[in-house]
């Protein structure tokens, strides 16, 4: 019994570092498309037999094989974040992603909530982070569709410790 | 660090129940971003010259929670600043550590000091001239739009017209509204200082409260030094914070103070992402 558990969390955390380590594109609308399209004309329409219901069980199954399995085979891992104030190798990475479309902005600084009621920035610190997806609505920016948990991001901490404003690093 | 550690804090408690759930992976993010943390800085300073002085800093947030607890935290540090604009900073460290780090605008460079590793992270001031550029554009673009916004509202209400429609459809996203003005001049530690005050309150019902939200941020800044000697920030989301400059001496720091120390190896970039 604890066997199988160690081996669980083994298989978890083996998932997580895959998770972790592997940026997943946004679902292809073409591709879905023309996969839902052809599943569709495979499937003439028919009375449903009692027993065949597997079949379709199994149908939906492959394409979700698919459709996980393809995106993880053609993306890589992350690659090595740009330095600070490298506007353009921020955006070149997203760009170098193939097109990919991500909701999350890169490259620009974004005020952080609450900022404009701060005193002025005089001194303070970029400090480049992991912030959990989770945060992104109250930043104003909406979640990437891929499963990934944290975004790499540049944050703006003035001399009192607060944040002032935030900006995403291509990954 | 334990700036860092603070917001970090704030970064957690903002993440949401869906992260509170997984302890594991919170600890596993702390973790790693306390391995980074001194790798993965770079020091913003705005370039003033020929105005040296040296002072401890003291930084205090206070957080009531809903149940009548409270969060009390406190960073002690100090900064020094010579008349050729170079800044050192230190920051006391939970473990008892000190993190350092230094701006010299003469040699075109900052550094993180790691004390622990020996290693200085050098980063270039042409990135973090820019970067302060950056932010400050943010800031002066938001300001000018909240001033923009404001006399229109009182255009608007000097008329007694409907508000335009482009008022209406920036509501959403100019949900406070600016009141500001100086205080009293002062002497803050045997400094004089000037103040400035600005109020902005969220409307009733604009993000969900019941009752208006008052917001208040007062600054003290030294014309002689500039430089903030004190600010406080009072909102009751997120609770009150006061930084404050103290034992402040005029005049020129060591010198020394704004080298690398002998020992340190230099590193090129301050910014890394993952520490090997």
């Amino acid at each position: 019994m604890n066997a199988d558990r160690r081996g669980d969390e083994r298989v978890v955390a083996a998932l997580r570092r895959l998770a972790r380590a592997t940026d997943v594109p946004p679902p292809d609308e073409a591709r879905e498309t023309a996969l839902l399209r052809a599943f569709d004309r495979r499937q003439p329409a028919r009375p449903v037999r009692a027993g065949a219901w597997w079949l379709s069980a199994l149908s939906a199954a492959v394409a979700l094989l698919i459709a996980v399995v393809v995106p993880l085979g053609t993306s890589g891992r992350r690659a090595t974040s740009p330095p600070p104030g490298d506007r353009s190798a921020a955006h070149g990475t997203a760009a170098a992603g193939g097109g990919v479309r991500t909701a999350v902005p890169v490259g620009n600084f974004i005020p952080w909530p609450g900022a404009s009621t701060l005193p002025p920035l005089e001194s303070g610190e970029l400090i480049r982070m992991d912030l959990p997806v989770s945060m992104l609505p109250s930043l104003g920016v909406a979640p990437p569709a891929s499963h990934v948990s944290a975004v790499t991001a540049d944050v703006v901490i003035g001399q009192d410790g607060l944040a002032r404003a935030v900006r995403f690093v291509g990954n | 660090m334990v700036k860092n550690m603070l917001f970090l804090a704030a970064v957690l408690a903002m993440a949401g129940p869906a992260q509170a759930q997984d302890n594991q992976q919170l600890a596993e993010m702390k973790a790693k971003i306390e391995r980074e943390a001194v790798a993965a800085r770079v020091p913003l300073e705005t370039i003033t010259t020929g105005a040296p002085y040296s002072a401890e800093t003291l930084m205090e947030s206070t957080q009531a929670l809903a149940d009548g607890n409270r969060i009390s935290r406190k960073t002690t540090g100090r900064v020094y600043r010579d008349g050729s604009g170079r800044v050192r900073r230190e920051e006391d460290r939970q473990d008892g550590g000190v993190s350092i780090s230094i701006v010299d605008p003469i040699a075109g460079a900052s550094y993180v000091l790691d004390p622990n590793t020996r290693i200085a992270w050098k980063s270039s001031t042409n990135a973090v001239v820019t970067l302060m550029k950056s932010a400050a554009d943010n800031e002066q673009q938001r300001a000018e739009l909240e001033r923009a916004m404001a006399e229109k509202k009182m255009a608007i209400a000097r008329s007694g017209g409907a508000p335009p429609r482009e008022v209406i459809a920036a509501r959403g996203t100019l949900e406070k509204i600016a009141a500001e003005g100086p205080l009293e001049h002062r002497t803050i530690d045997g400094i004089a200082v000037e103040g400035r005050s600005a109020s902005k309150t969220i409307p009733a019902g604009q993000i969900g409260n019941e009752r208006p939200i008052t917001i208040v941020s007062e600054e003290w800044r030294s014309p002689e030094l500039k430089v903030l000697v004190m600010t406080h920030h009072s909102d009751p989301r997120t609770g009150e914070s006061t930084y404050q400059l103290t034992n402040i001496i005029r005049g020129e720091p060591d010198a020394t103070l704004f080298v690398v120390p002998a020992g340190y190896e230099i590193r090129e970039t301050g910014m890394r992402r993952e520490q090997k």
